[in-house]
């Protein structure tokens, strides 16, 4: 029974995503605030960032049947995040080999008229691009490894619901 | 689609007869499934199926139906190929005053592309 295409998964553990827990989710993606913007003494406008600050947060929610599996997930755990959220990056002409920006899964590469090319991963996240390629786009769910900053368990007794929230950040 | 309503008539058949055309001078009671709508997001992603599945009784009374309706939902709750989402149930008695319908409206995912 496939319900969702997201996994979340506490290392060792499995997933803690259960039977009618996880139908019709919702997943925001967006970037930790930790750059900072300064302007220069001529007014140009500059951004003071490392490359290994350039990480997620998430908020993944949903209201279905069945609670997840947290019981025993806490502030501070980490899960492997299987997103729901696609990311997609541009693909020019001619491109023999794209590098997806985090591990992922579920890779389409796909023209500017929406005609789907085959992709190959290979290693260190690059994917191998068919001769002919016309430009276009590559898009795939990431795989995330999160810490738990928080989360929210609701049930509607009698509305047979039960709904739940779980805020993310990239470790 | 066709594959989840070929699966699922299979399955309810052993309920009670279950058809998507109804053919002439078919006895009660019966099921019916109706689809309602596909979306396909993306060529290569999963669609979001709404479809219904109808008990139709006419037995003199609520207690046909509601076994029948019990026996349907807990197919639809171990259907392992697609999750299915009663997104509603409902009984009703049609305006014959003889017929009783219960509705199952249900949502799911279908992977793959389409048929």
């Amino acid at each position: 029974m496939m319900n969702t295409d997201l996994k979340l998964e506490v290392m060792g553990k499995g997933d803690l995503i259960s039977p009618f827990s996880a139908r019709e989710c919702h997943q925001t993606l967006t970037t930790i605030p930790q750059a900072v913007f300064r302007r220069t003494v001529n007014g140009d406008l500059k951004c003071i960032n490392s490359h290994g600050h350039q990480k997620f947060l998430s908020t993944i929610r949903c209201k279905d049947k069945a609670p997840p599996a947290f019981d025993g997930l806490w502030k501070g755990m980490t899960l492997k995040v299987g997103c729901i959220q696609p990311v997609t990056q541009p693909v020019n002409a001619g491109c023999l080999a794209v590098q997806m920006d985090r591990e992922g899964f579920d890779h389409h590469l796909f023209d500017y008229g929406s005609g789907v090319w085959p992709a190959t991963p290979s290693e260190n996240r690059w994917m191998s691009i068919s001769p002919g390629f016309p430009g276009g786009f590559m898009t795939y769910k990431p795989i995330l490894f999160m810490m738990v900053k928080n989360y929210a368990l609701e049930t509607d007794e009698w509305g047979l619901t039960v709904g739940w929230t779980l805020d993310l950040e990239e470790i | 689609m066709r594959e989840l309503l070929i699966n699922l008539s299979s399955l309810l058949s052993a309920v009670i007869p279950t058809y998507v055309h109804v053919p002439l001078k078919t006895p009660y009671p019966y099921i019916t499934l109706e689809p309602d709508l596909v979306l396909l997001g993306l060529p290569w992603g999963p669609r979001v199926a709404t479809f219904s599945i109808k008990i139709w009784s006419r037995y003199a009374g609520t207690i046909e139906i509601l076994k029948l309706a019990k026996e349907v939902e807990t197919v639809i709750q171990n259907y392992r190929n697609n999750s299915l989402k009663i997104r509603e149930s409902s009984l009703e008695l049609l305006k014959d005053g003889q017929t009783r319908l219960h509705t199952f409206k249900l949502k799911t995912r279908l992977l793959g592309r389409p048929e």
